[in-house]
């Protein structure tokens, strides 16, 4: 077994096989003059050369296969980079000017180092990190797991590739490192996690627990994305709706991308009604899955997800008060029922179904775990209350029903560039104070 | 055996695995459509099940065909088909990983159906004569006045039907269990030659029984002795015993032939169906049962050589849905009537226990947590 860390990328060079080293004072200080080079390159220049890249994405035939790789490249937009960064910091130019009034001013400057570890389950989450940090105008070392590293790489070399007005891909990936180490081997997370001025962890509770509990700098920033659970609601003026097999349609897309392997995955549905409005929600849901199943057949399914939802949908079919729609094989499961209650997930299209009097029911549910939640309420200021009500107790987004993947910012709450800069203060010695005294 | 001759007590009263695995399905299809009409008519649970599985008699055209009832359902449900008045016995297993026991319900009918299975079982693997039985555990094991039963229970109560006479060799001494050496000499002694039965979990035999005669310096001399073990693997596979090692090493301890240490699969969920290993080191259902092993994606029966989840079909019990009761274990089917030993019909061999399923990704449950 490799004990090392494999660097498949750093300062601009890609390493195929990947480069062998011990540890990650030669990458820091690979990276220096890249760091120093990204400080000077405008934000301007940086959101032309990811606006460039959008469009190649979409065009590069090995790419554009990749999963996710669509939304990626609307996401690198320039107009979509630039609302992310009004969003986030109020004005671009505090990432490379002092920007306020007469003496007192302020500027945005970059952490430094950001070290991130990232999740496999989205194969583009890497980027989405990188890119936003790299908009702050830190360098960026970046721990991917080894299934991300076949998605991750080929989008690199053709980043490298981009060239706008004189400012590169290469230039930018000057100050980027991607590696790979088992994440066994604590030495290396610790020695990643030490030299970081901020660190931003994706994943699971172990994942994320097992970074987070590691030595850092005092001054190091923390950014955690750790695991989180959705679900979704649709009120009665949704259901009476005519664009109610839309609604359908948009939750079931919602329930397969990712297996639900995503914190934004939902996995109840509660629905306004009674039992027999319920089944027949499960009757549309059913009819839009088997649709969606037949477009992204399930590819596999490990032994201890596919008991999980065997015994599950068993449970449900000797039940009294509970229902089943589902395929003869493993691949999508509708459990009907009216408890209101959140149900543990199982994932790989495993959605419970619940009918309530009224989703402000679902409001005590909700726990500082639950991320996202799929909201299917016409009347505004109902939505609002909804919202409130679930935000107050932990909810970070609600969204119409199909948006719950779009990654935005904020995200888990998050202005992720916001955190990755240091708001710095200059004042400007007085009129006063600049006279020579004779 | 003309198939309308064909009954639950004839398949039990055949010479075992005699009959090819095509003709055996075709008498067992008409008698496992009346276990599922029995379900539906006698259990509202198993209506349900079946309407929602889509099962129903008449659409049963190969036991495949009849949707599986996942053994963790006898934990949560009362699967019973028959009335309060017919129940003589309620079998409570003792919990493992959950801490919910099963609960199965046992009719006068199913009871002597499963006490003769297990007896024409072993007929086939030990010889049917009765013989002095030696049980590796502590007598309370298998307490008749207990409410509930573990598996090493239910194994020692189907076994006591081949003893003359039974002795238990092991202590509880503060939880742990002890080899009574001084009574396993006795044994020895008083046994000293013919057919000798023996029993004993696997892990416990490994472990317990071997060490302390390895450290003791004892080795016995019982070479017409059978030995016949169950479950404990995961923790001798990490240990990296293998099957070959374990019937070497167990056979040299008692001095007989590694043949002569048989391991068997079975569950207390469908008594009186057990899989003891031929000398080819592979499990055979009996007549009056079959194994079918399922595809966790597609649920249709994986090809010969594929693994999949183990699932046990029975027809022995009219007092519970015995039909087809799926396993959280994985096997694979290694050939149909080709066996090297002889026997006809279906034969597999068992994996393991299935690997708990653990959430992906990003996702989490929706519990909070503080202070953990």
């Amino acid at each position: 077994m490799n004990l090392s860390i494999q660097l498949l990328t750093c300062a601009g060079e890609f390493y195929e096989p990947a480069r062998q080293v011990q540890d990650f004072q030669k990458i820091v200080q690979d990276l220096h003059a890249g760091m120093n080079l990204l400080f000077e390159t405008e934000v301007d220049s940086i959101v032309e050369v990811l606006h460039a890249f959008s469009r190649s994405l979409v065009r590069d035939k090995d790419v554009k296969k990749i999963e996710g790789i669509a939304f990626l490249s609307n996401w690198l937009r320039r107009d979509n980079l630039l609302r992310i960064i009004d969003v986030n910091l109020g004005d671009k130019k505090f990432l490379d000017y002092f920007q306020g009034g007469d003496r007192k001013l302020r500027r945005a400057f970059p952490r430094g180092l950001v070290c991130h570890w990232m999740a496999g389950n989205i194969p583009t989450l890497a980027l989405f990190s990188l890119f936003q940090s790299m908009l702050a105008k830190n360098g960026n070392i970046i721990r991917v797991p080894e299934v991300s590293l076949p998605t991750v790489l080929p989008i690199l070399r053709l980043f490298n590739e981009i060239r706008v007005n004189g400012v590169t891909g290469s230039d930018l990936l000057k100050s980027v490192a991607v590696a790979y180490f088992p994440s066994a081997e604590t030495q290396y997370n610790v020695a990643m996690s030490t030299i970081a001025d901020a660190r931003v962890v994706w994943g699971g509770k172990e994942a994320v627990e097992a970074i987070i509990g590691l030595p850092h700098a005092t001054h190091c920033e923390d950014v955690i994305f750790g695991p989180k659970y959705s679900f979704a609601v649709i009120d009665r003026a949704a259901l009476a709706s005519e664009k109610l097999p839309q609604y359908i349609r948009n939750l079931a897309t919602d329930s397969i991308l990712f297996e639900q392997t995503a914190c934004s995955s939902p996995h109840v549905i509660f629905v306004e009604t009674d039992w027999d409005g319920l089944k027949s929600v499960g009757q549309l849901l059913s009819k839009e899955l088997s649709r969606l199943s037949k477009r992204i057949p399930k590819q596999s399914l490990d032994m201890g997800t596919g008991i999980a939802i065997i015994n599950r949908r068993a449970e449900y079919a000797l039940s009294e008060d509970k229902d089943l729609l589902a395929t003869p094989a493993n691949d999508w499961s509708i459990l009907l029922d009216h408890e209101i209650q959140l149900e543990e997930p199982i994932q790989s299209r495993t959605i419970f179904l619940k009918s309530l009097e009224s989703v402000l029911e679902t409001i005590p549910l909700v726990t500082r775990n639950v991320q996202t939640v799929g909201t299917c309420i016409l009347d505004r200021e109902k939505a609002k209350r909804f919202a409130e009500g679930v935000m107050l107790r932990g909810v970070a987004r609600c969204v119409p029903p199909g948006q719950m993947h779009i990654y935005d910012s904020p995200w888990d709450g998050i202005l992720l560039i916001s955190r990755l800069v240091r708001w710095n203060t200059l004042t400007l010695m007085s009129e006063v104070d600049r006279e020579s005294k004779v | 055996m003309g198939s309308e001759q064909v009954t639950v007590e004839s398949l039990i009263a055949n010479q075992q695995y005699d009959i090819p695995q095509n003709e055996k399905e075709q008498y067992l299809l008409p008698l496992l459509r009346e276990q599922v009409a029995r379900s539906i008519e006698r259990s509202d649970n198993m209506r349900r099940f079946y309407e929602a599985y889509d099962t129903s008699p008449d659409s049963i055209k190969t036991i495949a065909s009849i949707a599986p009832l996942p053994v963790t359902m006898f934990k949560q449900f009362r699967l019973q088909t028959c009335s309060d008045e017919e129940i003589v016995r309620v079998l409570n297993s003792s919990a493992t990983t959950t801490g919910i026991p099963s609960t199965v319900y046992i009719d006068k009918t199913t009871a002597m159906r499963q006490t003769k299975a297990l007896v024409a079982t072993l007929k086939s693997y030990i010889g049917k004569s009765r013989r002095p039985f030696l049980v590796m555990d502590t007598s309370s094991i298998n307490d008749p006045a207990a409410s509930t039963i573990s598996a090493r229970g239910a194994a020692i109560r189907g076994l006591s039907n081949f003893a003359r006479k039974t002795y238990y060799v092991m202590d509880d001494i503060d939880g742990a269990l002890v080899l009574n050496l001084d009574r396993l000499k006795e044994f020895e002694e008083a046994v000293s030659d013919g057919e000798v039965l023996a029993f004993g979990f696997t892990y416990i035999v490994w472990t317990r029984v071997l060490e302390s005669l390895k450290k003791a310096g004892v080795k016995l001399n019982l070479p017409d002795i059978k030995i016949l073990h169950s479950g404990g693997w995961k923790k001798l596979s990490s240990q990296a015993v293998t099957k070959d090692v374990f019937n070497r090493e167990v056979a040299a301890a008692f001095n007989t032939d590694p043949s002569n240490v048989i391991d068997f699969y079975g569950m207390v969920e469908q008594l009186g169906v057990l899989f003891l290993d031929c000398p080819a080191g592979h499990k055979h259902p009996p007549d009056f049962a079959d194994i079918i092993i399922r595809d966790v994606l597609t649920m249709d029966e994986a090809p010969v050589g594929t693994p999949g989840l183990i699932e046990v079909v029975s027809i022995l019990a009219t007092s519970y849905p015995s039909q087809a009761v799926l396993t959280e274990d994985i096997g694979e089917v290694m050939g149909i009537d080709d066996c090297p030993c002889g026997r006809k019909g279906k034969y597999f061999v068992f994996r393991s226990r299935a690997e708990k399923a653990e959430i992906r990704g990003c996702g989490d449950t929706f519990a909070e947590r503080r202070g953990d």
